[in-house]
């Protein structure tokens, strides 16, 4: 993205602008942010109901479970601390008028830094303040001043560990994405301390043993363990923690000195406030940005005109696939096809990467299975998520060709993409499923080699298992073409009332519900290939049933607003 | 291409927004559509488009009906809305050829035709800045420069005059409509700019309430309000809306 540097003019005429009407949109803009993070952080669902939840259930925990709970609480909290510090650097309502006054990027990175500060420092005092007064309560017994200290050490580690993590987080793409890493964990163990019997007690003898070393691999176990070694509930070795989280500390000046040499926010900005006037803001204010928004330079009229000679603008921006399942596709598809799934995307969805990334689940699914197997024979459910996880990439479930509709720009209106340009359903869904059945067909022997090691090291039968891995491959073959009429009839609103054979309509809702039983039903090794095979016929009679319906009755691709 | 549209229909709601419209468009005319807000001139051309199904009645072309599927009858025809749709992440010439593309008019004589209509509407240095980037009226400067490549037998054009284009943009419009007019299209433009109406129209159609009240030349029009001076729109729609 280059520098955009706004016209002297224009910065003159927005500093007069602001020193004549102090900023109260800003002022108001910051005040909201500030009371709208509170309530994003103790009014997320989420967190309400960890936080409710939690509580009873640490309390009948033995030390090692504890400790875990209290270091995955913790990491929530940090990293969800984080995410909005981050958010602060960036969206703070006084980068607007920052964005165009000649201030070094610098000087902003501190005011808005000394801010951040302060909240980091009140949601520590506040934290460090209940989770003293909780140690009391679950340290009875022990000394009551290394409990207090343990309290404030708390306090002082949730907000070092939470400023370094913020920190640390601007270099890395997945430091920003922590809630992201810790939200499956938590959700995991809480629902398998909630579910079957079995479960529970795998996960609670697992805990109770190496409860204290699986905390010790969250940031927030460095702040755990050493207060539980002050606090008498476990070793002074645990105090050897410190060591990582000094590394840490050691951190904080490095990260902060490459924070502020990369700070830029001005782009940022002036991109946001050329896409959506901001709310209440002066709207001839909000043009001046638009006409500040200086374009890339143009190549000139020669450049220019050889690449139109040359067709270059005419080529498809599919047509130079980078990956082997692309090209595999693109190969399948016929010319025009080819037009209508760069109509759809524009751009290829990186199938090649996902497949590779969901080999790699797949990869670890198996050992992890084996494992599994030999320690802990009835966690068949990991053995399923593991696969299921990867078969989220490897499969056509995501990352599609899919129909969005077509926004009429400024109007509020959207059309059907096969109303706005000529197009039509039957090419849509012609595109769609070829790129389906490439992917799945390509993934059939990877995942019915994973589902068939991963189930069958668990005890479920190996056989059984690659049988459950073909169906899963294989059913979106079969409810492709249906999937392709759900998402026409989502875009394209009031579809049913267009349609005059109602027995005919029904007939696709039908074929939907029944490709919905169907994908349940893949989880059962035969029973999904019958639903293969079953759908199949099906859905492409759905498909050509909605095709003549559209072609005979017609529908209403635009629906205005109606007066009350 | 012959259109027809007999008694048609369409409601929304409570609203008729179409009453038992019946037209006649022949090839080789330019017909401005004009009348009050809510009249139903843009649903008038929505019809036209295919974009709307009738409640009653009926819409053809050259004797076949409107399908969906029908492929080589939507070519024919090019709808601008008065916010035409864009690929606004792409740039305005990889816009325009996948348009070109998905229309079938990117013959060998395409590129010559695009360099063409891009200097004449200026647009040829902003060939390759992103849609979203655009003015309004460059924005749909690019729109008109695609149906212009395109050259569709059906022109519709809601609201053209109201585009934002500059006048030398509008200008341009007229006068390729005309020389399109001459080769046998036929253009219908809704517009609320009466005076332009007058002069840039073979035929004007008049819409009140859903009907279709006027259908004929500005010189029969005058004669039969009788009135010989410019204006005579403005006192037909006047007296509608008073009646």
């Amino acid at each position: 993205m280059p520098v955009l540097r706004p016209d002297p003019q224009l910065l003159r005429e927005v500093r007069q602008r602001i020193a004549r009407n102090p900023p109260p949109i800003a002022l108001t803009r910051s005040l909201r942010a500030h009371l709208n993070r509170l309530p994003a952080l103790f009014g997320n669902p989420f967190v309400l109901i960890v936080a409710m939840a939690a509580p009873p259930l640490i309390s009948a925990m033995d030390p090692g479970q504890r400790h875990f709970a209290w270091s995955v609480l913790l990491f929530l909290g940090i990293a969800h601390v984080a995410g909005i510090l981050n958010g602060h650097l960036r969206e703070h309502a006084h980068l607007v008028p920052f964005a165009f006054l000649p201030v070094p990027p610098e000087s902003v990175l501190r005011t808005l830094a000394v801010g951040a500060i302060r909240r980091i420092a009140t949601l520590s005092i506040a934290g460090g303040i209940g989770f003293g007064i909780a140690s009391f309560r679950l340290t009875e017994g022990s000394n009551p001043f290394l409990s207090v200290v343990a309290g404030l050490g708390m306090a002082v580690g949730f907000a070092l560990v939470a400023t370094a993590y913020c920190l640390a987080a601007q270099r890395s793409s997945w430091l920003t994405t922590p809630l992201t890493l810790s939200l499956p964990i938590t959700v995991l163990l809480m629902i398998s301390l909630k579910s079957s019997t079995w479960m529970k007690a795998q996960v609670t003898q697992l805990l109770s043993t190496h409860g204290d070393l699986l905390s010790a691999l969250l940031p927030a176990g460095w702040v755990v363990l050493p207060w539980a070694a002050l606090s008498g509930h476990g070793p002074w070795q645990y105090l050897a923690t410190l060591i990582p989280l000094g590394f840490l500390a050691a951190s904080i000046p490095l990260n902060l000195r490459w924070t502020r040499d990369t700070y830029a926010f001005r782009e940022h900005i002036l991109l946001n406030l050329l896409l959506e006037t901001p709310e209440g803001a002066d709207e001839e204010l909000a043009e001046s940005v638009a006409i500040a928004q200086q374009r890339p330079p143009s190549r000139g009229e020669t450049a220019i005109l050889d690449d139109i000679a040359d067709r270059h603008f005419l080529t498809s921006n599919l047509s130079s696939p980078d990956g082997r399942i692309e090209s595999m596709v693109w190969r399948w598809w016929t010319p025009r096809e080819r037009i209508v799934a760069e109509y759809l995307r524009l751009h290829w969805p990186n199938w090649s990467d996902r497949f590779r990334l969901g080999a790699i689940v797949f990869a670890g699914t198996i050992p992890i299975s084996v494992l599994l197997g030999l320690f802990l024979p009835n966690w068949i459910a990991v053995s399923f998520i593991g696969f299921a996880v990867g078969a989220l990439y490897v499969l056509p479930v995501s990352a599609s060709f899919t129909l969005r509709p077509a926004v009429l720009a400024d109007s509020h209106l959207q059309l059907c993409p096969i109303h706005a340009l000529p197009v039509s359903l039957a090419e849509v869904a012609s595109a769609q499923w070829k790129a389906t059945t490439v992917r799945s067909l390509i993934a059939l022997p990877l995942c019915a080699a994973t589902a068939g090691l991963a189930i069958g090291f668990q005890g479920g039968g190996y056989f059984h298992g690659a049988i459950i891995g073909t169906q899963a491959a294989l059913i979106w073959i079969a409810i492709r073409p249906g999937v392709t009429v759900y998402r026409f009839q989502a875009i394209q609103r009031g579809w049913m009332k267009g349609f005059l054979s109602k027995l005919a309509l029904a007939f696709v809702v039908l074929v939907l519900i029944l490709d919905l039983v169907g994908l349940c039903i893949c989880a059962l090794p035969f029973a999904g290939l019958a639903a293969v095979a079953v759908l199949l016929p099906l859905n492409y009679l759905a498909l050509r049933f909605t095709c003549h319906l559209l072609d005979r009755h017609g529908v209403d691709a635009i629906n205005p607003i109606q007066p009350g | 291409m012959n259109v027809e549209l007999s008694a048609v229909d369409k409601t929304y709601g409570r609203i008729r927004a179409l009453d038992g419209v019946s037209l006649s468009l022949t090839p080789g005319q330019i017909i401005a559509v004009l009348g009050s807000n809510g009249a139903g001139k843009t649903t008038l051309l929505r019809c036209l488009a295919g974009l709307i199904r009738p409640d009653q009645g009926e819409v053809t072309y050259d004797g076949r009906p409107f399908s969906v599927g029908d492929l080589e009858l939507r070519r024919r025809m090019m709808f601008l809305p008065d916010f035409p749709p864009h690929f606004t992440s792409e740039t305005v010439l990889r816009s325009l050829g996948l348009v070109l593309r998905i229309y079938g008019a990117d013959g060998p004589d395409a590129p010559e035709r695009i360099v063409h209509w891009l200097r004449a509407f200026d647009l040829l240095h902003l060939a390759e800045a992103p849609v979203e980037s655009l003015s309004r009226g460059q924005s749909y400067k690019v729109a008109l420069l695609t149906l212009l490549v395109i050259d569709p037998e059906l022109w519709l054009l809601d609201e053209p005059l109201a585009s934002g284009m500059d006048p030398r943009g509008l200008s341009l419009f007229k006068s390729e409509a005309r020389a399109a007019a001459a080769r046998g299209r036929t253009i219908l433009y809704t517009t609320q700019v009466l005076e332009a109406a007058e002069r840039f129209a073979d035929r004007v159609c008049i819409l009140h309430q859903g009907e279709v009240r006027v259908f004929e030349t500005v010189a029969d029009l005058r004669n039969r309000v009788g009135e010989t001076d410019d204006g005579v729109l403005a006192s037909v729609l006047n007296s509608l809306h008073e009646s």
